[in-house]
């Protein structure tokens, strides 16, 4: 192995791995936020309780919402996104659908193509099926008690999930919810399989022009440990401000104050 | 007096157990009532039918004159449960029996007989269990639907909307015995949130009273806490602030201090017995005697699902009519 040749790599394709990260961010983060949006109505839609006092008609709704909710997320979990992907691909192909047509300006093709559009689909649905569980857990955690406090005092169902059941299940929810963006991060490199451009396919191609397979991978490696590493760090300062705690920067902050003691 | 809330014939049942069986009290303006009773005699669960929280089976319920919950018949009083259990029993043993008999060809097949005959029992088999299970025995089939039609038509079957039961909630709440204060957000936004959601005030003006009546509690210097950095005391008279900010009539008390070392029931007591000088109405589920003696001016005493008896205090602790209350009370006094 080749120390200057790292360094070479790095200069001279700055621009490929500048374009590689910031799609893999795209997807891991609109994936996880849109994702999470969806698995939130997935879970409500898993949680219907189909009353006996119902109608026929809303019986029959309900019934369909639920089994739906329940077949989409047996579904997306129970098959690998790298064929979910290629399912999609083809699946958009046949109806029609080429992802190779859509243009967004020379300038950003490089990021933004048509590709980068289908690996979104793809990982915010496949996000939104183990989110709707992440969010079934957190639901749980809260305390039957909050819904009886706020119902007691005059709030609506509407009213207390919204501003009581939710926050909490979502706060109960965060560690899940952030590994699950870390997993995005990590696994939106199986993408490359549909030709999204993300970190990995942009390494991938880096390698073979150079002829230096362990230095592009140890580059990809290390970039993936960063960005993942950063984004554990920001999913704990979110967990602290959300406690109401104060957020210091300082890493050693525990340390010395344990000391002190 | 003027009565606040009337509860005329008040029953609870859960499946088939009756928790609640006839309970009638009218509660005036600026009453403190207190609630004693053993553990499971169903002083939480009336508490709790008193704003819909748990729905009652039948009874009256009117608040200001105004009923909000008037069920004369419930449909569970018209299902034959005799003949609904021995039906459930019946099926249960076609099931088990059905069951076996497929188990039975199944292990043949498994041991190695692979004859025809066989097959053709496993499918008849099949066949019978699928049909058994194709039975369930439903509670409806039990229900007597004509005379629960002919008995309801004429009577009363009325239960308060969704939207003015919320209204409703507001002027008769709850405090809870585990406090129930939202852990999501600091003590005055506990405080400010539901007047700004049911009553629609306006914020400074939500803040405002959310000041007073933190100030009332002795709260006020914990403002900006989490609930999670707060003594079960401390929690209970948040509770009872953001109960007082919303301006209700009536004021549940659900065992307040059940959950609290003795130091500081006295904190929420004490709260309590200042609310009780203001003139507030109040019912008061719990176990403290003293409380009952010396701050409710009535006492009720619930037993098995029937109040047994009902007096003002003073003549409640001295002359106990009943002797169910007379064992009661010479049980709890031994225990102080």
């Amino acid at each position: 192995m080749n120390f200057n040749k790292i360094g070479e790599i790095l200069a001279e394709n700055q621009e490929f791995i500048w374009a590689g990260i910031a799609s893999t961010l795209i997807l891991s983060i609109f994936g996880t936020v849109v994702g999470l949006f969806l698995g939130i109505l997935l879970a409500y839609g898993k949680l219907i309780k189909v009353k006996e006092l119902d109608n026929g008609f809303v019986k029959v709704l309900k019934n369909i919402l639920k089994g739906f909710c329940i077949v989409y997320s047996t579904v997306f979990r129970g098959t690998p996104m790298m064929v979910q992907a290629l399912i999609f691909k083809y699946g958009f192909q046949a109806i029609g659908v080429n992802f190779e047509n859509f243009f967004f300006g020379s300038m950003v093709s490089n990021v933004l193509n048509g590709w980068l559009i289908c690996g979104l689909i793809v990982i915010t649905l496949n996000t939104a099926a183990y989110m709707g569980e992440v969010v079934i857990s957190g639901l749980n955690g809260v305390d039957l008690g909050q819904v009886e406090g706020a119902r007691s005092l005059g709030l609506s169902s509407r009213q207390t999930s919204m501003s009581v059941i939710l926050p909490q299940a979502l706060r109960n929810a965060l560690p899940t919810i952030g590994n699950e963006f870390i997993v995005n991060i990590k696994d939106s490199s199986v993408l490359n399989v549909i030709a999204t451009t993300e970190l990995y396919y942009r390494l991938k191609d880096i390698a073979a022009t150079n002829y230096a397979f362990l230095e592009s991978y140890l580059i990809l490696a290390v970039i993936y440990l960063i960005m993942t590493l950063l984004a554990a760090l920001a999913f704990k300062l979110v967990e602290k401000k959300l406690d109401g705690k104060k957020i210091s920067l300082n890493p050693f902050g525990r340390l010395l104050r344990r000391n002190e003691v | 007096m003027s009565v606040v809330l009337k509860i005329e014939k008040l029953a609870k049942y859960f499946g088939t157990t009756k928790i609640l069986k006839d309970i009638s009290l009218d509660v005036n303006k600026g009453d403190v009532i207190a609630i004693l009773g053993p553990s499971g005699s169903g002083k939480s669960t009336f508490l709790r039918c008193l704003n819909l929280l748990e729905t009652p089976t039948r009874g009256k319920l009117s608040f200001d004159d105004k009923a909000y919950f008037n069920i004369d018949y419930c449909k569970d009083d018209f299902v034959d449960y005799q003949a609904y259990n021995k039906a459930l029993e019946d099926y249960e043993n076609l099931r088990v029996e059905a069951e076996d008999e497929l188990a039975i060809y199944q292990n043949k097949k498994i041991e190695g007989d692979n004859s025809k005959e066989l097959a053709q029992k496993i499918k008849e088999a099949k066949k019978r269990y699928k049909k058994v299970l194709s039975n369930p025995v439903e509670k409806i089939d039990f229900f007597d639907k004509e005379k629960y039609n002919e008995m309801s038509k004429n009577s009363a079957n009325f239960v308060i909307g969704d939207k003015e039961l919320n209204n409703l909630r507001a002027k008769i709440t709850m405090v809870f015995q585990s406090f129930n204060i939202f852990n999501n957000i600091d003590v005055l936004t506990n405080c400010v949130m539901p007047q700004e959601k049911v009553l629609k005030r306006p914020h400074q003006e939500a803040r405002n009273r959310a000041f007073t009546e933190l100030k009332r509690v002795n709260m006020d210097d914990r403002m900006n806490y989490r609930p999670s950095a707060l003594s079960g005391g401390q929690k209970q008279r948040v509770a009872i602030a953001r109960a007082l900010c919303i301006d209700p009539e009536v004021i549940l008390f659900d065992e307040p201090t059940s959950a609290l070392d003795p130091e500081m029931v006295n904190e929420v007591l004490n709260v309590m017995k200042k609310l009780a000088q203001e003139g507030r109405t109040m019912i008061v589920v719990t176990h403290e005697m003293d409380f009952a003696r010396n701050v409710a001016n009535r006492v009720v005493f619930i037993d098995n699902g029937y109040i047994v008896e009902e007096n003002n205090s003073a003549d409640f602790f001295a002359h106990p009519r009943e002797k169910r209350t007379q064992e009661y009370l010479r049980f709890r006094q031994g225990e102080e």
